[in-house]
């Protein structure tokens, strides 16, 4: 009898209340070569041409000799833009004091983000170029870009807010070579792409 | 013996339970607002710079009472103000989630984090549910 009793009473106070697994799936490619430092996942980049939140021209000029990190965004978004936007931020502080690290984020609501638009969300982030880079350009460059990047970013109606984009963070090098990414909308992912900038900064 | 081994028992597991459930009773709330709306809300309903308005502590939460289950299932759009702050962002809409989820959302919201904004019962989630403006 005791025993039952025993066996009821393990099982009321492991289900008595518990907690639920967040399902969430975080993806990371943590790629690492033989030396143990990050893979090279991409040689090099096409030059680019856009315009930043300040109506300033943004080229691959400003990222010359810089670490930085590359995503893909718009303001009218209604889904994962502002979790990207917590995980950005917090990179941004991070590395606040640091000028070899730079951000560069595109907008691929190219049809309704202005400058204006890009300047009130960097007012909103509190946030100042040249760290953080809000940029536009026309839709051909920015998905040409987003290809370059092997992001996703296209016009699709039935995705929320009217465009399909993925949440993805990209780490290039500064030579300009792509050494990793992450899924900018997941703290956990992000606190290991921060390493992984650590791990750039360290390179020589 | 049996008596007393007995209520022994119900007195240890009636301890457990009110110890683990002290935190929040509204489980299955902070389940659902774990999935679906903490990314952008965050785990302590806080706000995020001038994009994302608080939760926690939040004077439009009590003044919109009525509106919260037409605003998790169609989202917000257009400027609002909170605690005297102005904000202008996009909340997604939520059209999967059931009427006693939205319900469970809104009673864990509105008793969390230093909230006390009462206890909505499912039937005005429902009648709410009716008059959405979309």
């Amino acid at each position: 009898m005791k025993k039952v009793l025993y066996i009821i009473f393990a099982i009321a106070f492991f289900s008595a209340c518990g907690s639920q697994e967040d399902n969430r799936e975080g993806i990371i490619i943590h790629e690492k070569a033989a030396d143990g430092g990050l893979r090279i996942l991409k040689t090099s980049f096409p030059d680019f041409a856009f315009t930043n939140q300040n109506g300033d021209s943004v080229t691959q000029e400003d990222f010359k000799n810089k670490i930085y990190v590359v995503d893909f965004f718009f303001t009218r978004c209604p889904s994962i833009c502002v979790p990207m936007a917590i995980q950005m931020k917090r990179i941004y502080t991070k590395y606040e004091g640091n000028d070899r690290i730079r951000l560069l984020s595109h907008s691929i609501d190219t049809r309704n983000d202005s400058i204006p638009d890009l300047k009130e969300y960097e007012q909103k982030l509190s946030v100042a170029a040249p760290k953080w880079n809000f940029v536009t350009g026309s839709y051909e460059e920015i998905t040409r870009m987003a290809k370059e990047y092997m992001v996703p970013a296209n016009v699709d109606e039935n995705a929320p807010g009217g465009y399909n984009h993925s949440g993805k963070f990209i780490l290039i090098d500064r030579k300009g070579q792509m050494r990793g990414f992450c899924d900018g909308t997941s703290e956990e992912t992000v606190d290991e792409f921060i390493k992984d900038i650590d791990e750039l900064l360290d390179e020589r | 013996m049996k008596d007393k081994i007995i209520g022994l028992f119900l007195l240890l597991l009636a301890i457990v339970i009110a110890e683990s459930c002290q935190s929040n009773p509204y489980k299955q709330g902070e389940a659902l607002y774990t999935n679906f709306c903490a990314s952008c809300h965050q785990a302590g309903g806080k706000s995020f710079e001038k994009l994302m308005p608080p939760l926690a502590q939040s004077d439009y939460l009590t003044e919109h009472k009525a509106d919260l289950a037409c605003i998790i299932r169609y989202g917000l759009e257009g400027e609002i103000t909170v605690n005297g702050k102005k904000y202008n962002a996009v909340m997604g809409e939520l059209p999967s989630l059931k009427e006693v989820e939205i319900t469970n959302i809104i009673n864990y919201i509105n008793n969390s984090w230093g909230n006390n904004n009462g206890y909505t019962p499912l039937k005005e989630v429902q009648k709410s549910l009716e008059n959405c403006d979309k």
